[in-house]
């Protein structure tokens, strides 16, 4: 590449012109409300009172508070969370802006964030829909009036529960990821705010995606969002989520939640890049359930979060029904990202097929954690599982911890996994081309991750390579 | 392959009252959800008796077992007497030194449970063997290996148990520049059998490979960790497993290699194959491998699963039933045993099949033996099928 970085030279990798300030800048809190840092029923009711809730609602985030305190984290497993603490976490802080519809309405500060991520623009451009949430709450939420024509929803959960969806969302919330399920999903079930709620009615299929960004501004705060998405029988959906942090010297926490209901022979496809700051604790939960021949599709990139533990999970419960995980994992200097998913197989015909990939650099540690459990209902079922890893030095570290709980005698399962580092043969190769060697190495691992990146739209696939560009800076030596 | 036999025959078992429940066995170096039951496995053993347990040499207690603290203790106190063996290298002009050891828990003149700590000299050659049969009982071994630089050790393990019997056995090997030890593993039956192998590749260009194969039937259950962890530079590890699973039949496989950091040009590897055969099998399989080294290679393959119905199509086409062709893997399972082991171990092999199967598969089993070791034992003519193994009928199959 010309070191001038020629305008034909920066088509050719397309991620030439990026900075870091894309996703690392500050906005004032002042004027902001922010509750006290820690957690106790106070907080708790004081979050239900401001949204106005159900007393069911009420009562199922006081015994998600219940649950989370006498819930431990597993000793055994997974990365270190010492570094934090609720005492010093905010569970809820919000500018105290109304949902606007218009990006005229937002307040500036906060329409400028999300001008800089480039949400209004993909908007215009490729979007059905837009959510965007600035700390605990929505600022922003349209969707195109020819959606809306079709039937569809997409709102945030607080505006469904006024608007006529009280008795669906009391059916299905915190039902496929209960409070029990762990510590973290029952803290969500206690001090969630913020997400989106989408219905898509039968048979309606969405050309454009709908897209939900989530922005943590404050430090020392949690984000705790939760998207629930029903996709009525033979409907199509693709929905992306996206989210992004400024990095602080203290801990933050995003304990998110999504759930989705995929109907028969119903279609979804859920993308997400996630580029949490890495002061974060990014401790997620998503699952989804599918029924009789639809499919769940799932495109995952995770390149921020200081500890993450990710593990987007698929219940194939109908006859037919599919799974298809697609996901890359970028763990650079002081990260620890524990990722990957879940599949359980509890119906004749199912198909599930797992293909990652994961890259540790710069001490950066990847650990891919999957399982597959075919129940002995799992008739002709077919599991494929594929992880590859790529070690960019010796300072880093990647482990696959794949697991298969097989109890069906006519289920085919099979599993590769693979670790290793790029070849000097390769890199050779390329910089008898011209080519330098940092560039070398970040067209391999653009190589590698191609795969995952052709899965996302097209801006999304750049903003992945933009990402890893960012990762690969200063890679040499 | 001439083995020199240690130990103490004829002793008596250890009287042993009421039983007590070792925790955390073959737990997993790695671990995951424990949702998953996944991590590690329980054994109800007899209760040991006070003691001091078995005393090693020091470079016998530095060697690392993966069966996990309770077990560790637990056959250190059933063991009378340890075997301590150091194979040397060859000696012109001195006498021939043990280089070996035979172990036979629950046969009439093994002990129940037993310990052996062998060391391989430098350059020596080495052997152990683990022959674990009977029909009834829990029996034991631990073995701690050492080879030391250019040695060479196999170790043979077969455990062919009966009915409610069980077997806990524990290898753990270090391994120093150049050496290399080669591990066989058949697992035939017993109503519960853990196995676990811990090998530290300490030096550079050592090598380890072990090679499980082993058949569950009814509700027996066979729990395997591996543990190996490469250090040195250019080592090379490798683990196959590989077995028929039917009627209720469980399995759980952990495997782990670990590549840590400075064991640069190592290469590891493992790959398992599963023949799903019943009904209600549960196989569980948790294929870990960790990586702090960036110049290594770590793959894993694994397939799980029975016949597709192409391939069944095509072996009906032939025609064989999936009946057949489970028997045929199956049989294909302990013939190997049988030809591949010593005679006595072999003759235990065919000894196992004649009670466990009948006439037909003993006599398959006795021709593949035959083939290496000569006419090795007298075989009933009585000919069963083999259904009791692969939980399907002898009608419906067509």
């Amino acid at each position: 590449m010309a070191a001038d970085g020629t305008p034909s030279q920066r088509k050719r990798t397309e991620v030439a012109d990026v900075n870091r300030g894309l996703y690392d800048f500050v906005k004032s809190e002042e004027g902001y409300e922010r509750f006290d840092d820690g957690l106790s029923a106070e907080v708790v009711r004081e979050i239900s009172a401001r949204k106005d809730e159900p007393d069911w609602m009420l009562e199922l985030r006081l015994r998600s508070l219940e649950i989370y305190e006498r819930t431990p984290m597993p000793a055994n497993w997974g990365p270190s969370i010492a570094g934090l603490d609720m005492a010093h976490i905010s569970t809820y802080v919000t500018a105290g802006s109304e949902q606007a519809s218009s990006w005229d309405d937002v307040p500036e500060d906060i329409k400028d964030t999300f001008e800089r991520l480039g949400i209004p623009e993909a908007e215009r451009t490729s979007l059905a829909g837009v959510g965007a949430q600035y700390d605990s709450e929505l600022v922003y939420h349209n969707m195109r009036e020819e959606v809306a024509q079709q039937g569809v929803v997409y709102s945030g959960i607080e505006e469904a529960l006024h608007e006529g969806w009280e008795d669906l969302i009391r059916e299905r919330f915190m039902k496929l990821v209960p409070p029990t399920d762990h510590k973290f999903a029952a803290l969500h079930g206690a001090v969630w705010s913020g997400g989106s709620f989408v219905y898509v009615p039968e048979g309606v299929s969405l050309d454009f995606p709908l897209q939900s960004y989530f922005r943590l501004n404050a430090a020392g705060a949690g984000q705790f969002e939760h998207t629930l998405i029903i996709v009525e029988p033979g409907a199509d959906l693709h929905f992306i989520e996206g989210c992004s942090a400024p990095k602080y010297n203290v801990a933050n926490l995003h304990a998110g939640c999504v759930e989705l209901f995929v109907g028969k022979g119903a279609r979804l496809r859920y993308s997400t890049i996630e580029n949490w700051s890495k002061n974060m604790y990014n401790l997620n939960t998503k699952r989804a359930r599918v029924e009789e021949g639809g499919a769940i599709e799932w495109v995952s990139g995770s390149f921020g979060s200081h500890v993450s533990y990710l593990y987007p999970s698929s219940l194939l419960m109908g006859r037919g029904a599919s799974c298809e995980f697609t996901g890359i994992t970028f763990a650079g200097a002081g990260q620890d990202l524990d990722t990957g998913c879940k599949v359980h197989l509890a119906a004749p015909d199912t198909r599930a097929s797992v293909s990652t990939k994961s890259i540790s650099k710069g001490g950066g540690v990847s650990t891919f954690r999957s399982s597959v459990v075919v129940t002995p209902a799992a008739e002709n079922a077919k599991v494929s599982v594929s992880c590859q890893s790529l070690m960019l030095d010796d300072e880093s570290r990647s482990d696959t911890i794949p697991a298969m709980d097989v109890r069906c005698a006519t289920a085919q399962v099979g599993h590769e996994a693979t670790i290793g580092r790029i070849s000097d043969d390769t890199i050779l190769y390329l910089m008898s081309r011209g080519i330098g060697e940092e560039e070398a190495r970040t067209m391999v691992v653009n190589g590698f991750a191609e795969p995952i990146s052709k899965e996302l739209p097209l801006e999304y696939a750049v903003e992945m390579n933009n990402l890893i560009k960012l990762e690969m800076e200063g890679a040499i030596g | 392959m001439t083995r020199a036999t240690a130990g103490a025959p004829g002793a008596e078992a250890t009287p042993l009252e009421g039983t007590v429940a070792l925790e955390a066995v073959d737990a997993a170096s790695a671990q995951t959800w424990n949702w998953l039951a996944i991590n590690e496995t329980e054994l109800r053993v007899p209760k040991a008796p006070e003691g001091a347990g078995a005393s090693l040499p020091l470079w016998a207690k530095d060697v690392r077992l993966a069966c996990g603290a309770d077990a560790e203790k637990w056959i250190s106190r059933c063991t009378e007497a340890p075997i301590v063996i150091e194979a040397k290298g060859a000696e012109p002009t001195g006498a021939a030194k043990p280089r070996g050891a035979v172990v036979r828990p629950g046969a009439p003149d093994g002990e129940t449970v037993s310990t052996v700590a062998l060391k391989a000299e430098a350059g020596a050659e080495g052997f152990a063997v683990v022959d674990a049969v009977g029909a009834s009982g829990t029996t034991a071994s631990a073995l701690r290996l050492v080879a030391l630089e250019g040695a060479s050790l196999e170790v043979d393990v077969l455990i062919a148990r009966q009915g409610e019997a069980q077997h806990l056995q524990a290898i753990g090997a270090t391994l120093a520049e150049d050496a290399s030890i080669a591990i066989r593993i058949w697992v035939l039956g017993g109503a519960k059998t853990a196995l676990s192998v811990a090998s530290d590749l300490v030096g550079d260009r050592s090598s380890f490979s072990s090679e499980l194969r082993y058949l569950a039937g009814a509700d027996e259950s066979v729990d395997v960790t591996y543990d190996v962890r490469q250090l040195g530079r250019q080592t090379e590890a490798r683990i196959g497993a590989s077995g028929v699973l039917a009627e209720g039949a469980s399995k759980t496989l952990r495997a782990s290699i670990d590549l840590v950091r400075g064991c640069k040009g190592s290469h590891g590897s493992e790959a398992e194959t599963v023949l799903v055969a019943g009904e209600h099998v549960t196989n569980k399989t948790l294929p870990v491998i960790l990586c702090s080294e960036d110049d290594v290679q770590g793959d894993h393959g694994a397939t799980i699963g029975s016949l597709s119905p192409e391939q069944m199509g095509f072996l009906r086409s032939r025609g064989l039933s999936e009946r057949d062709v489970v028997s045929l893997a199956s049989q294909a399972i302990v013939d190997d045993a049988a030809s591949r082991l010593d005679a006595d171990l072999s003759t235990d092999v065919v000894g196992w099949a004649r009670d466990v199967w009948g006439g037909e598969a003993s006599k398959s089993a006795a021709d593949a033996a035959a083939m290496v070791h000569g006419t090795i034992c007298d075989v009933p003519s009585c000919v069963t099928s083999m259904a009791s193994l692969t939980g399907l009928s002898d009608e419906g199959e067509g």
